[in-house]
């Protein structure tokens, strides 16, 4: 990789990463959607998903785990910043195993990623908490799955305006 | 530029298998009303109250965070809480046997509970 191109790269996960945070922001300053924890739609998934179809899996997960850790310290608080790392982790797994294997939408990749970024925090969750949280998994495997669907479309759009996409 | 691919109609059918399955993760709500108020705090059970006598508790969670759990004519609830998100103290009352409100970032669970043996615990534990 020449230099230029090491820049290129550089460039392009920081604007990555500062629009996730931007994006994390705007969705703690909205009222929430349910008295449940973890239903929301999830905005800072359309970098890291841009970034997963754009500049690679390592870049993505880079972008992904940036975000949750400056979100963390800065707004969102380090209780939620140590679900969030659980969801990312499995999310970011499942997302790229997906788009390895190369027949999915980004819509479907989008939206299995948001259920199993639910799964993963239910489960650090039940680990710190108790199980009675298991009794949200119902409800979350389903919001995971319309926040996701829904992300997947806005990154489909974005890529196409892009032009990386045809 | 497509949305949707005929292929993801296996993710979907996961999806919904999952959802299927995960009715039978935890022991369900029974649907019959519960008679006691277990608290926990980081997993470990802390305290527990009779669903109905009308008490007012100041639970201290983790990190220092507190949930006020109210209970009154025979429902539970958290009145205040001194979370980031206070999501906990949106939650509607509860009173039904394995209804559960949790508070994430202080890591507290108030769970409604039965004090008489049913089947259903039996096999979730």
């Amino acid at each position: 990789m020449s230099v230029s191109q090491r820049t290129n790269l550089i460039t392009r996960m920081g604007l990555m990463i500062a629009a996730a945070f931007i994006l994390s922001y705007i969705e703690s300053l909205l009222p929430p959607l349910s008295a449940i924890p973890g239903i929301k739609a999830g905005l800072a998934n359309i970098p890291t998903l841009i970034a997963l179809y754009t500049l690679g899996s390592w870049e993505a997960a880079i972008v992904s785990f940036v975000r949750i850790i400056l979100a963390g310290i800065t707004f969102n608080g380090i209780p939620a910043m140590i679900y969030s790392l659980a969801g990312a982790t499995l999310c970011l797994a499942v997302m790229i195993t997906m788009k390895k294997i190369g027949i999915f939408s980004i819509t479907a990749v989008s939206a299995f990623g948001g259920v199993c970024h639910n799964i993963g925090q239910l489960a650090a969750s039940s680990v710190m908490i108790g199980l009675p949280i298991l009794n949200y998994l119902p409800v979350l495997i389903i919001s995971g799955t319309v926040a996701g669907a829904f992300v997947g479309i806005v990154t489909t759009l974005t890529l196409k305006h892009l032009r990386v996409l045809a | 530029m497509t949305f949707f691919k005929k292929q993801d109609l296996i993710i979907y059918a996961l999806v919904l298998i999952l959802f299927v399955c995960s009715f039978f993760l935890w022991g369900r709500t029974t649907g019959s009303t519960g008679d006691i108020v277990v608290i926990s705090v980081n997993g470990s059970e802390k305290m527990t109250l009779p669903l109905n006598e009308d008490t007012e508790v100041l639970v201290n969670g983790f990190l220092g965070l507190t949930c006020n759990v109210v209970v009154q004519n025979g429902t539970v609830r958290i009145s205040e809480a001194t979370c980031p998100d206070k999501l906990c103290a949106r939650h509607e009352p509860i009173s039904k046997d394995g209804e559960s409100i949790i508070c994430l970032p202080a890591r507290i669970t108030v769970t409604v509970r039965s004090s008489k043996p049913s089947d259903i615990d039996a096999i979730a534990r």
